[in-house]
């Protein structure tokens, strides 16, 4: 190892430390949803080994309805166990899977995706991949997807081992790796299928030789394999397509979005070809959600929604980045010399092509445009294409002069490109959006266990919202973390197996004030748009949550 | 021109953009005039046609008295976002990150409206005919001709010599952007010709049998186009 190849790694560590693990707990400085659910799920398989509904073991959670992808949840069981349960224990898997993906990568493309004599190239896009802000966001709160990267790169890596070597071993590790990525996440259960798919049949010559030698070789170990192959796949398909899956699949279909569903739907209905035009219409709308992934405005403008709607925001990649990954793209379609040749032409090519169409497919057909994290597969694709633009661009000038003027202004670009997400990222973000992150219930999950003994009953009213009660939150899963209740109560409660989410003298539903009986002493946690203004600021106020941008908040107030 | 043949002839007269465009006669052979001088600029560079090309811009600007369309309502915002700094009457970072640069969003925001390939092939007539509808300024399958064009028709082409080309090309996108959106379709129209005629270029690389094939699925398009957005009229 050179001085140099030494140095560049300590780079990447420093890196990585401050972008994954550094303050992993403030910012952002409060658990989504989805973070909760899976710190309480891991912490009720670890005290139960029943998730929160007194399924024992599941491989698909129900928690709140969104039957989340089991790997996650049972990695943060041995955090839960050796950190207890806290924000850390919750988002250090993800921050460590995401340090691995930088390995992951790198091994990746130096051993199968770059050429011997454009290896520098693995450098800049490994280093330009740790800086990625689009990554940087999710790995430091509990998203699935990062952890679906990690065994997606896992994947590829096999995939190409086995393209290389023809083992029945590294196409069986190939298997095994798409299968964990799929059930990781719900967006690579269509990527990497076809991804694999698209991988063996642009080569589908080579694999039925392995195939044919396989079995001359050793019919045993393909029977075997072949039993095992088919079984895995049956169970994959009955669990995470057809089962729950098909659940998750059915509340987040294209179908569902607001623009198919209020926009154009009503206007189909009385259409006389109705159910012909509607799916016309809904294939259209697919194919304007695919295209919106190449606009600008993706890119540069709000693509990782740091900010209010409509304001400016941050992109997922830096500015400064956008006309290299156009250039970076021009000559991945372009030219073949950058890529490896040890398997053929332009293998690396079609797969790298693949991988990067096939990658905004899952997002393009779920409710929701631009979603930067049902794309986040794309990110090492991006990165490759970025250092592939930026070194070309550097080569292509021939003045010593140009050169240094063109990295003079890349790394300027780079330093204020990097403090502007930083700012967006630790002050905008939690201040513009702290409403859409639920920021507010922890305290008063808090402040609700401390004082819990004084009321006779909590109202937890789960409406709330800066311009009205719009958002429907699901609180119980903060006060059930931050109290760090027994699960095993929990789920056993009659309550809970009705269907329900109150437990103890909490009681999760909607307030309408003149309907409740305050004879006694309750405690009431909700917007303004539930309370009667004149209990606001009086002596029955108890505490007070308001959202960072101060436009509202979260009250306790008491009838005594 | 380029040789496009009957098909390709054809094909040109029913891209959607000039069937939908809802432009004025002028306006429109402003456009498509600029667009095939871009075309030209594309093939071969020549002084005289960008001078053309210039008297044309020169002129439509003067029919068109464009009013700036950036949205000044972000200043607002680019307000509040430097008030979010805890010191942001001192604070270096505020005004460096938070300054009129920002209304480069809104050039964004309207250059996507008009010329991004959401716009073009998916869903660019929205502000004319539905806020929801899906329909691209041209056919989506244009896409696959784009390619075939820089394929089979461009490949090996030198990128050299392109500087009329695109100073040409920047001021149409610039002014795309730049000027309110009405406006500025005139000079996104005359981007969207030039890319028509790229794109039948393509098309004419193709089999005889598959030009008849698309010449019928586009004039089957955009029937069923009249007839959805006649009806959404009602």
């Amino acid at each position: 190892m050179t001085k140099q190849t030494i140095l560049f790694w300590v780079i990447i560590l420093v890196i990585t430390f401050f972008t994954r693990f550094y303050r992993l707990t403030e910012y952002p400085p409060h658990l989504t949803i989805d973070e909760v659910s899976i710190g309480y799920n891991a912490f009720s398989i670890l005290k139960t080994g029943k998730d929160e509904w007194g399924v024992p073991f599941p491989i698909s959670f129900r928690s709140v309805g969104d039957y989340k992808a089991p790997v996650l949840i049972y990695l943060t069981v041995p955090f839960v166990w050796l950190l207890g349960l806290n924000e850390l224990s919750v988002r250090l898997p993800v921050a460590i899977f995401s340090a691995f993906n930088i390995f992951l990568l790198w091994y990746l493309i130096r051993r199968h995706i770059f050429s011997q004599k454009y290896s520098h190239l693995s450098y800049l896009t490994v280093f330009l991949f740790s800086l990625s802000p689009w990554l940087i966001i999710f790995s430091r709160s509990g998203f699935e997807a990062v952890i679906a990267l990690t065994f997606l790169l896992a994947n590829l890596i096999f995939a190409f081992e086995f393209r290389k070597s023809g083992h029945l071993s590294h196409f069986s590790f190939m298997v095994v790796f798409a299968y964990l990525s799929a059930v990781t996440y719900h967006s690579t259960k269509i990527v990497v299928p076809l991804l694999n798919i698209f991988f063996i049949l642009t080569d589908y010559r080579y694999f039925l030789h392995c195939l044919i030698e396989w079995y001359h070789r050793n019919k045993v170990s393909l029977l075997v394999t072949g039993v095992i192959f088919v079984g895995v796949t049956a169970f994959f398909v009955q669990n995470f397509i057809v089962g729950p899956g098909a659940s998750r699949a059915g509340m987040t279909f294209l179908s569902k979005d607001y623009d198919f569903t209020n926009g154009l739907l009503p206007k189909f209905f009385g259409h006389p070809f109705a159910s012909l035009t509607s799916t016309i219409g809904l294939a259209g709308l697919w194919f304007k959600r695919y295209l919106e992934y190449f606009s600008a405005n993706f890119y540069l403008g709000s693509g990782l929604g740091l900010s209010t709607p409509g304001h400016p925001g941050q992109g997922v990649i830096l500015a400064i980045e956008y006309p290299f990954l156009i250039l970076g793209f021009w000559l991945l379609l372009s030219s073949r010399k950058f890529f490896s040749y040890t398997i053929y032409g332009n293998f690396v090519t079609r797969i790298l092509l693949a991988w990067f169409f096939l990658s905004f497919l899952p997002a393009s057909l779920t409710n929701n445009s631009q979603h930067s994290l049902r794309t986040l597969n794309i990110i090492p694709v991006v990165s490759i294409l970025i250092a592939l633009g930026l070194t070309q661009s550097l080569e292509a000038l021939r003045s010593r002069l140009m050169k240094n003027l063109l990295l003079v202004l890349v790394i300027a670009g780079y330093i204020f490109g990097l403090v502007r997400f930083v700012d967006f990222y630790t002050l905008h973000y939690p201040v513009e959006l702290s409403e859409t992150r639920s920021y507010g219930w922890k305290q008063m999950a808090i402040f609700a266990r401390d004082h819990l003994g004084e009321y006779d009953l909590i109202y937890v009213d789960p409406q709330f919202g800066t311009q009205g009660p719009y958002t429907y939150g699901v609180p119980y899963l903060y006060f059930l973390f931050y109290s760090r209740y027994d699960p095993n109560i929990y789920n056993s409660d009659s309550r809970r197996k009705l269907g329900g989410s109150d437990f103890e003298n909490y009681l999760f539903t909607p307030i309408n004030w003149p309907d409740v009986d305050h004879r006694q002493n309750n405690l009431y946690i909700a917007s303004p748009w539930s309370l009667p203004k004149e209990i606001l600021g009086s002596s029955k106020q108890r505490y007070f949550v308001p959202f960072l941008n101060r436009s509202s908040g979260l009250y306790a107030v008491s009838d005594r | 021109m380029p040789r496009l043949g009957l098909y390709g002839f054809l094909y040109l007269l029913l891209i959607p953009f000039l069937l939908f465009s809802g432009q004025p006669p002028l306006l429109l052979f402003l456009s498509i005039s600029l667009g095939y001088l871009l075309f030209n600029l594309f093939q071969k560079p020549s002084l005289d046609q960008f001078l053309i090309f210039l008297a044309i811009l020169v002129l439509a600007l003067i029919i068109l008295k464009p009013r700036l369309g950036l949205d000044m309502g972000l200043l607002n915002a680019i307000n509040a976002q430097r008030g979010e700094h805890p010191h942001f009457q001192s604070s270096l970072i505020s005004r460096l990150i938070h300054n009129k640069a920002d209304l480069s969003y809104s050039f964004i925001h309207n250059f996507d409206k008009l010329l991004s390939p959401m716009a073009i092939f998916a869903s660019g007539f929205w502000h004319r005919l539905d806020p929801y509808y899906p329909l691209g300024y041209l056919f989506p399958w244009d896409i696959y001709f784009l390619y075939r064009y820089f394929r089979f028709v461009h490949r090996g082409k030198p990128f050299h010599n392109l500087i009329f080309f695109v100073s040409a090309l920047s001021l149409l996108l610039l002014l795309t952007g730049l000027i309110y959106i009405d406006q500025a379709l005139v000079f996104s129209f005359a981007v969207l010709f030039f890319l028509a005629l790229l794109s039948i270029v393509g098309y004419s690389t193709t089999s005889p049998k598959t030009q008849f094939g698309f010449l019928i699925a586009n004039i089957l398009y955009l029937l069923y186009q009249i007839n959805i957005t006649s009806y959404f009229k009602l």
